[in-house]
């Protein structure tokens, strides 16, 4: 259900902003009418999933809806800073998942009810006094709960001195168990809980555990083993949980996820910092250790890792709108709003508006849709053995038809006449029945042909979606801005239903956020200087998509004050980009383009709707990724536009297809400065390096084939060499391939993910009778290039050597679902002159072990799929392995864990603290060595 | 006719089919049930499993036939710079769509002896689609006899004299007209093609 909500708070949502930004621009023509509809089924979308809350916002916003219905109030810019609040609310609790939702409610419901309270101050103020005055902030005492009282104990966090040497490893452990933690949690009911639901819990507790101990984050260790030995209790059967203890289960792990994701220079003092909600949380550990009940415990602290909890005494902060003093007269909505819009804007979910295909089934219909292209091209062939066969049997006609001249002359009996006779006739009903078939045959090819044809281009444009879809949230942050810069802007997107290709649009909406901030506020006027020079104080911004000359062409353009080009010459001078002579020689548009470079701002200050700290380089970023193009043009005093010229689609490129050692290889043709075919005696060799020279330029020159790997030389008989010239930052390298075999259009498809970068290799395509084609990278085969002719394939050999060394090694597989006791053992034993490989549970570790030839194997006890006692008696039972060495290191230090781990078969069994000295390398060496 | 004549007819009946019915069956009749139904039960109680049965050089295999997903017609495998090696062969497409190609017969270092039993009437070389945990994996065999209901019971242990890796990744032999096939552990395979080769 929830699933369907998002869909339709997405839907309602949108058509909310933008009709409460078009009522904004214009309040007479504002159909209200849509607007109580949305919130209407809003309000009852909600009720069904059960969001109360959101309901209560829903409804309040429909109050409001049916008040300015009725011509009861109108709505000022302040008051609908509330109505947009309460659109928020709608809308960001259609982006949380069911894992997030309880936590959004809990974390916002203090912003709903401001909210609710908002709109019903609009509406009371409205039947009070006709004319609307300015919001008064919401009185933050009523809505603050009281001080918390104190834990009854406290806790004070252990002194700690992490060893950082090993902490991004740690972070992605922590990451991993602290998610299935919490995923453990989400899915328990502490009523029914068992062994098996509750297991997991234990086994992420223990091991984030081992792996803060490793890494010496002591607060971290305590609070994990809290949760362990409580966990334990539950499944012993000698505690009961309840869902108290299983909400402050999750806040601790919050805690222990925030504590870890705490940079690095902060992670010692950290715990300190948050030493109140370390302390509440221990206690409720330990209370729930000891099997009391918290629901009389005082309120969770906030368990987000804010600085600065409710309970304490900080002063209140702008940034929480509730502690924002009561004399300040200016509604805190504002700002608010802009933040959750800027939240929501990042957050917005890029999901179909009509309905969802998984990328991996539209990529399979996109392969059977251009292999059913491909088939349908074989009817050509057959076709032609139909000709070939009404040839033959006109031919057998014709034959028979002469032979009954020679027959006339012959006397035969009438049997004989009639028996020729039919055979005359089964030929020329042969010859009919094949020439219908040949008719038949090409219409119904002819209409595969069109309908494989039609079906491949739509599939290919089932990716296309309305640029509207891209930019719905672009009024509403365009409002946002003006509004807290004070200037009034129009804003119009024109284009909206122009088909853009579903990545393109997605890649487009970070660089058009930017532009549309920055000529908020950087190119627009205030209003009063807006009237002074003569124009409408209403300054007018337009956003437009449309398709022009096979290339979708976006442009914002506004009538601000425009780029003052000298200014931007000092500037430039004055940023050494350039010299001043350099700058005098310099086009507008040259100077122009100094903008996208990274570093170059033309603010003044940095405020907080542009510069911050990104640039237009990031239009420039995104224009080089895609093969597409920025243009400015501007004018002092009427305005500048953005033109971004970007290809429609990235499915499907324009290549040219090459032979390099008996294979098809595509380059695209974008990054292709030109090809030449040349006589081996236009070569030119210096130094062992090949070069030609084109247009006064010495172009290097280096085979395909090297630069992927392949050995060998071009083994072709021609007399002249076929070389792609491709350029990159204005270098051009010549690269030979074996033959150059023409154009094509390809479809695109990603390489396998399984098989990670190729270097050399972007992604590949299928020809047109089904051969793989590998597209080239062409950024990247330049590089490898590049080391080519400096010398640089040396390198292979060298490499070769290294692993001859590793043969001599003992080989260990260590096997631990910890990856930082893992990487620890691992470290330890290549110190120690060990090949080392590892496996993440018993299982994998049952696989590699009977493909690693090992010479011992140092296992872990508690892991998921298979344990390490399981682990270790397949290894003993096992015929060729069973003499094997095995190692056992666990946590576990009681006398019958280690009984128990030997019994199945381990040779030793030593405890995690042997890796603070040498008893576990010493273990291993008296197995091995 | 009268009712008397009825009922005194009903009653010849009657006692005709009683004697039909309470007459000693054949000799052996029961025996030969009780053998039938018990033979049922033992069919019942053994545990078939699909294989789908295919030829590599001299050696004749088998791989489950659950985690097959399609056998299509030979078709060229394209190499990938720097990735391809043994094991690992290229793309081929498959459908519109390109997979990784791989080559088993390398896998198992397999060589080619020469002499081969024949299955089928026509040898035409196949590719064999299997799916893995995050993907599927295309090889090439020289020849698809076809899916064999295989009574896991049967299976016996490799041989010593197999080849070591012929040893590792198998489960055991059976007996397909009179040829000895081996069956794959597609989960050692998959793991070794993930961990190694990939």
């Amino acid at each position: 259900m929830l699933d369907l909500y998002q869909q339709e708070v997405e839907t309602q949502g949108a058509a909310l902003n933008e009709g409460l930004v078009a009522w904004e621009s214009d309040p007479d023509s504002a159909d209200v009418d849509a607007l109580m509809r949305a919130a209407h089924s809003l309000k009852g979308a909600a009720r069904i999933v059960g969001l109360d809350m959101v309901g209560k916002v829903a409804h309040a916003l429909e109050d409001l809806f049916v008040a300015a219905g009725k011509g009861e109030l109108a709505l000022g810019s302040d008051q609908l800073d509330w109505l947009f609040n309460a659109v928020d609310v709608l809308v960001e609790s259609g982006q949380q998942t069911e894992e997030k939702m309880s936590a959004w409610l809990s974390g916002n419901a203090e912003w709903s009810e401001e909210v609710i309270k908002g709109l019903g101050s609009i509406q009371t103020k409205a039947t009070e006094a006709p004319k609307p005055e300015p919001v008064p902030a919401p009185n933050p005492e009523a809505n603050t709960p009281a001080t918390p009282p104190a834990p009854s104990t406290t806790y004070t966090p252990p002194e700690q001195t992490p060893d950082l040497s090993m902490i991004d490893l740690f972070r992605e452990e922590a990451k991993q168990q602290m998610g299935d933690f919490q995923a453990g949690l989400e899915s328990l009911d502490p009523a029914s809980a068992g062994k098996e639901q509750l297991e997991p819990l234990m086994r992420a507790a223990h091991s984030m555990k081992g792996a803060a101990r490793i890494i010496g984050l002591m607060a971290a260790v305590e609070m994990t083993k809290v949760i362990e030995e409580a966990v334990n209790a539950a499944i012993a059967g000698k505690i009961k949980l309840a869902d108290d203890h299983i909400d402050h289960f999750k806040h601790s792990g919050e805690f222990l996820s925030a504590f870890s994701a705490a940079p690095d220079e902060a992670l010692a003092s950290w715990p300190q910092e948050h030493a109140d909600d370390y302390s509440s949380l221990m206690d409720g550990l330990h209370r729930t250790l000891a099997g009391e009940s918290l629901a009389t415990a005082a309120p969770e602290p906030e368990p987000a890792p804010e600085p600065a909890p409710p309970e304490t005494s900080t002063p209140p902060k702008a940034e929480s709108g509730s502690s924002l003093p009561p004399e300040a007269e200016k509604a805190p909505a504002p700002s608010k709003a802009k933040d959750r819009a800027k939240a929501a804007a990042s957050e917005k979910s890029k999901s179909d508006g009509v309905v969802r295909v998984s990328a991996d089934s539209l990529n399979r219909l996109m392969g059977l849709a251009a292999e059913t292209v491909v088939e349908t091209g074989q009817l050509e062939n057959f076709r032609d053995t139909l000709l070939r066969l009404k040839q033959a049997q006109s031919d057998l006609n014709s034959r028979i038809d002469s032979s009954q001249r020679i027959l006339d002359q012959l006397e035969l009996d009438a049997e004989s006449r009639v028996h020729f006779e039919h055979i005359r006739q089964a030929a020329q009903q042969a010859l009919t029945l094949v020439r219908e078939q040949l008719e038949h045959f090409d219409n119904f090819a002819r209409r595969n042909t069109l309908l494989s044809d039609r079906l491949y281009r739509e599939v290919l444009s089932s990716r296309m979606r309305p640029f509207n879809d891209g930019v719905q949230g672009f009024p509403r942050m365009v409002r946002d801005v003006a509004r807290t810069l004070g200037k009034q802007v129009k804003f119009t997107i024109e284009g909206k239903d122009t088909p853009v290709d579903r990545d393109i649009l997605e890649r487009l909406e970070a660089p058009l956020n930017h532009i549309l901030r920055n000529a908020c506020d950087h190119g627009m006027e205030m209003p009063d200087d807006r009237q002074a020079v003569g124009k409408d104080p209403v300054g007018s911004l337009v956003l437009s998509a449309r398709h022009s000359a096979g290339m979708l062409v976006v442009e914002v353009k506004d009538d601000g004050r425009g780029i003052d080009c000298d200014k931007l010459r000092t500037k430039i001078v004055e940023k050494q980009f350039a010299t001043a002579e350099m700058c005098e020689q310099m086009t507008e548009e040259e100077v122009l383009e100094f903008l996208f470079l990274p570093g170059f701002s033309t603010a003044g200050k940095v405020t907080e709707i542009s510069g911050r700290g990104v640039g237009l380089d990031v239009v420039q970023n995104l224009m080089q990724q895609i093969a597409g193009q920025a243009r400015i043009n501007t004018e002092v005093g009427h305005g500048t536009t953005f033109h971004l010229q970007v290809p429609i689609t990235r499915s499907v490129i324009r290549a040219l297809l090459a032979d390099i050692d008996g294979e098809t290889y595509a380059f695209p043709l974008s990054r292709i400065a030109r090809t030449v075919r040349m006589s081996y005696d236009d070569l030119k060799t210096v130094e062992n390096r090949q070069y030609f020279e084109m247009e006064g330029q010495n172009v290097g020159i280096a085979p395909a084939r090297a630069a992927l790997g392949f050995g060998g030389n071009t083994s072709s008989i021609t007399p002249h060499l076929d070389i792609v010239v491709v350029n990159d930052r204005n270098q051009l390298y010549g690269v030979e391939v074996d033959t150059l075999m023409g154009e094509a259009d390809l479809v695109v498809r990603p390489l396998d993910k399984r098989l990670g970068k190729v270097p050399g290799i972007s992604s590949a395509s299928l020809s047109e009778d089904g051969e793989p084609i590998l597209i080239l990278d062409v950024e990247d085969l330049i590089a490898s290039i590049d080391k080519l002719l400096s010398g640089g394939a040396r390198l292979e050999t060298l490499r070769s050597d290294a692993q001859e060394e590793v043969r001599d090694r003992k080989r260990i597989l260590v096997v631990d679902d910890s990856i930082t006791v893992r990487e620890t053992e691992r470290q330890l034993l290549e110190n120690a002159g060990f090949y080392v490989e590892v496996a993440v549970d018993g299982a994998d570790g049952w696989n590699a072990v009977r493909l690693g030839e090992f010479d011992l194997v140092v296992s872990d006890i508690d892991m998921p799929r298979m344990n390490g006692y399981e682990f270790v008696s397949k290894i003993r039972n096992d015929s060729r392995l069973g003499k094997l060495p095995v190692i056992v290191v666990s946590y576990k230090d009681r006398e019958e864990d280690r009984i128990k781990g030997l019994e199945a078969g381990a040779d030793y069994y030593l405890t995690k603290s042997s890796f603070q000295d040498d008893t576990f390398i010493q273990a291993v060496k008296d197995l091995i060595e | 006719m009268t009712k008397n004549d009825s009922l005194d007819l009903a009653s010849k009946e009657r006692a005709a089919m009683l004697r039909l019915l309470d007459r000693s069956p054949p000799e052996g009749y029961l025996d030969d049930w009780q053998q039938r139904l018990r033979d049922k039960e033992d069919d019942h109680d053994r545990e078939t499993q699909g294989v789908l049965v295919f030829r590599l050089f001299d050696e004749w295999l088998a791989i489950e036939a659950k985690i097959v997903k399609e056998i299509t017609a030979d078709a060229s495998v394209h190499r990938i710079p720097q990735r391809t090696n043994e094991v690992l062969r290229g793309l081929v497409n498959v459908r519109g769509e390109l997979q990784i190609c791989v080559s088993l017969r390398s896998l198992l270092s397999l060589r080619d002896t020469g002499e081969k039993h024949i299955l089928s009437r026509r040898v035409h070389p196949r590719m064999i689609v299997f799916q893995g945990e995050d993907g599927a994996f295309v090889f090439r065999a020289d020849e698809v006899y076809g899916v064999h209901p295989l009574e896991m019971d049967t299976l016996q242990d490799s041989p010593v004299t197999v080849s070591k890796a012929m040893a590792t990744y198998t489960r055991g032999l059976f007996t397909l007209r009179e040829i000895k096939v081996g069956l794959l552990d597609h989960e050692l395979i998959l793991h070794s093609l993930r961990s190694k080769y990939l």
